[in-house]
Formats: C-alpha cells, sequence, structure tokens
C-alpha cells in the first residue's frame, strides 16, 4: 500500500512537472559548465531551500542521491531523472521520501538564469544535482 | 564543370573514405575506440543511457583497453554525475595503471566527488610512489593531500601540507608558483583552528596575490569580527560589492572550496554589521 502511494505522489510529481516543459528550438540541450546555466544565488541559495525542505525527512540514510534535468531557455525546468548510490559508488535504493522530497524541491527552484550559445542568447542546457546525505542529513551538494 | 568536380573532389574524398573504412575494418580496436569516443560524445548532449551502452560495448570488443582509455571515459560520466560508470573505469585504471591514474583519480574524488579519504587514498599511493612532488590536476600535490586532510577535518595536518607545499613552490621554483587559493586555504585551515590572526595574515598574502580573491576579503572580514576590529565590516561590504560584480575564485564545473555567493555575504552582514 506504501508502495502504490509513493508510486501515485511521485507520478503526480513528475507529470505535473512534465505538462508545461517544453525544450526550446530543436530541443538539443548543452551541459551547464559548457552554457554557463547558473542559479540565482549559486548553489549556496539551493543548499538553503533545499536543506530546510529536507529537515522534514526522517530518515537515518546514507548515500548520495542525484537528479539530473534540464533547463530551457525560458528558465524552466523539467525532464528530471533520479538515481541513487550508496558511498562505494553503486546503484542503490535509500529511503523512499528522500526521493519525493528531493524531486519536489528541485521542481521548486525557479531562478534559473539559462545558458547562453556564443551569440548570447539563451539556450537549453542539462545539468544535475547530487547530494551526499550522511545519516539523514546533507553534508554536500555537489556539483555547482 | 560537374566532371571535374567530380574528379577533384568528389573521387578523393570517396577513395579516403574507403582507405578508411579499410583501416577500421581491418583495426577492430581502433574502430571501437572511435565508437567509444562517439558515445562519450553522445554523453556530452545528454544521452546518458545511450552514451554509457555505446562505451560500455566498445569497451568490451576493446582487446586489453589500455589504463588511459578507462580514464579517458570516465571523464564524461564524472561530468554528468553517472558515479557508478565513472568510478568503475577510473579503479579499473587505477588497478591497470597506478601510477598514472592515482593523480587524476585522487584530484577527482577531491574536488568532484568530496570524497576525502579515498582521495587521499589515490594521492597518498602516488606521492609514496615518487620520489619527487607530483602535480594533481593543476595542484601541487601536498596542498592536494592538505584539502582532504582539511575535508576530514584534520586541521594541523592540513596546515602542515600547505605550508609544506607552499615552502617547496618558493625553493623550487619561485613566489609565482604560489597560486592565491594556496594562501587562502592555509587562512582557512587558521581560521577553522582558532587562530584568527594568523589566518589574516594569509588572507592578506591571498589578496596580495590576486586582489579579485573576494573570498580572502570575506573570511577576512569574519576573522577581523571575531577579533571586534570594526574593519570587519566595511572587509565584507567590500566582498559583496566584488561577488555582484563576479570577481571572485570560481569554476565552470564544480563548486570550490570556501567559495563565496552573494546571498550568503549578505546574510552575514545583515547579521553580523549594523
Amino acid at each position: 500500500m506504501k508502495k502504490i502511494v509513493y508510486i501515485l505522489i511521485l507520478t503526480t510529481l513528475i507529470a505535473c512537472n512534465n505538462s508545461e516543459f517544453e525544450l526550446c528550438g530543436l530541443g538539443i540541450t548543452k551541459p551547464y559548465y559548457y552554457t554557463g546555466l547558473s542559479y540565482k544565488g549559486g548553489v549556496y541559495e539551493i543548499e538553503t531551500q533545499v536543506s530546510q525542505a529536507f529537515e522534514k525527512v526522517k530518515t537515518n540514510s546514507t548515500g548520495i542521491a542525484k537528479i539530473r534535468f534540464k533547463i530551457n531557455c525560458k528558465g524552466n525546468i523539467g525532464d528530471l531523472e533520479y538515481e541513487e548510490y550508496d558511498l562505494n559508488y553503486m546503484k542503490t535504493n535509500l529511503n523512499d521520501s528522500i526521493e519525493i522530497l528531493l524531486t519536489q524541491s528541485i521542481t521548486n527552484l525557479t531562478d534559473w538564469i539559462p545558458g547562453k550559445n556564443s551569440d548570447n542568447q539563451n539556450i537549453n542546457s542539462h545539468s544535475f544535482l547530487s547530494f551526499r546525505i550522511i545519516e539523514g542529513e546533507i553534508t554536500e551538494i555537489l556539483p555547482k | 564543370m560537374t566532371k571535374w568536380l567530380k574528379r577533384l573532389i568528389l573521387y578523393p574524398i570517396l577513395l579516403f573514405s574507403f582507405i578508411v573504412g579499410v583501416f577500421l575494418f581491418l583495426n577492430k580496436d581502433l574502430f571501437f575506440t572511435l565508437k567509444g569516443y562517439y558515445g562519450s560524445q553522445i554523453q556530452w548532449f545528454g544521452y546518458d543511457t545511450k552514451g554509457s551502452e555505446i562505451v560500455e560495448e566498445s569497451l568490451s570488443k576493446i582487446s586489453n583497453p589500455s589504463a588511459e582509455l578507462y580514464r579517458s571515459y570516465s571523464v564524461q560520466n564524472t561530468k554528468n554525475g553517472n558515479y557508478d560508470e565513472a568510478i568503475k573505469y577510473l579503479s579499473i585504471a587505477a588497478k591497470k595503471d597506478p601510477l598514472n591514474a592515482d593523480g587524476y583519480f585522487g584530484w577527482c574524488l577531491l574536488y568532484y566527488y568530496r570524497d576525502y579519504k579515498k582521495a587521499l587514498f589515490h594521492l597518498n599511493r602516488l606521492d609514496t610512489t615518487t620520489n619527487f612532488v607530483d602535480y594533481v590536476g593543476d595542484d601541487n600535490i601536498l596542498y592536494a593531500k592538505g584539502l582532504c586532510y582539511k575535508g576530514l577535518k584534520n586541521y594541523n595536518e592540513a596546515f602542515e601540507l600547505f605550508k609544506e607545499a607552499i615552502e617547496y613552490e618558493r625553493r623550487e621554483h619561485s613566489e609565482s608558483w604560489i597560486t592565491h587559493q594556496m594562501l587562502f586555504q592555509t587562512g582557512r585551515v587558521l581560521h577553522l583552528m582558532k587562530r584568527p590572526r594568523e589566518a589574516i595574515e594569509y588572507y592578506d598574502k591571498a589578496l596580495l596575490n590576486w586582489d579579485g580573491s573576494s573570498e580572502s576579503l570575506y573570511y577576512k572580514g569574519l576573522a577581523e569580527l571575531e577579533l571586534g576590529k570594526e574593519s570587519g565590516c566595511s572587509n565584507l561590504k567590500e566582498a559583496l560589492r566584488k561577488v555582484k560584480q563576479g570577481i571572485k575564485s570560481t569554476d565552470s564545473y564544480v563548486k570550490l572550496f570556501d567559495e563565496v555567493y552573494t546571498p550568503q555575504i549578505e546574510k552575514t552582514i545583515k547579521l553580523k554589521c549594523k
């Protein structure tokens, strides 16, 4: 039953997220370090927002949660993909509530500054955020 | 006209393509190596699953792939956050050729994974294998090891290594080889060891090395406030002004150690200054 509720919540989240999201132009994305995609206030601001929300998760899990996503030329986020690793970098499953909360937190980040091409036009980018979680606490958010 | 166009351009291209085709058909290892790089390129465009499949398949078809090939296929995986693939390839590279793989592996684990224990293992192994001071990424290995100890909160060991790295550069090269990051990080560990006066000395040295080191200015301001000096707030405000203009240490790929951000400085000023 718990699993079904979890899948329903996650499906709703992804569905809501995808319904409004559209990549610009031909839909080609380039990596964040190439386009210069950034977040207003940098990773400090992301850390502040996600850590506040993460306090609600009651878990003592240890591992790395990673969310890959795309940011279109308008600064909208979409196409989230979630993965979890243990500290030996093998794929694993952490607490389900971590996935729900992190996916929600990342979806709620609205201040993306889109990447640009050499003509200074806004373009699509892809990026990821990884969260090193030690005994239920986020100790590091990477890459930037 | 068309006839000459064919003779001069089309036929040479066809001949060249045929020769390359035959060469690749005969040299399967080269073909799959190139195919693997194609997979990496696809990953660059964000097609991780497909790219990984191509890389994986290519590696399985190459007879005895080199450590360098594993290392190079790991790079895009690290940049895309495919940690399982990246670490798998780097581990194989380090097993095959530790001398050439340990430096990159350790540096990667330090900066891209913040996995200080594992980074230290590889950096130490390299450092004890060679009888000279290595460079990993752009870093003096002693400095990189110092960063690992700092991450592990062993500030004494970090301080000793930072001092050793700075002294080595001064002795073996010149003052210009000492980077502002080396000086800034030495200041940071002194600061974390609750020695703000000495920390300020190093923050000043970092600023003298590069006046764009706004992180040094920010932490200098904090250290001054700890010592009850009023100049602390003006340094925090100056750091804010500079960071707002984009003047600070930063990297395109990964956040730096103790990198500073506008809202962070604004929050500190609001909290500590009138």
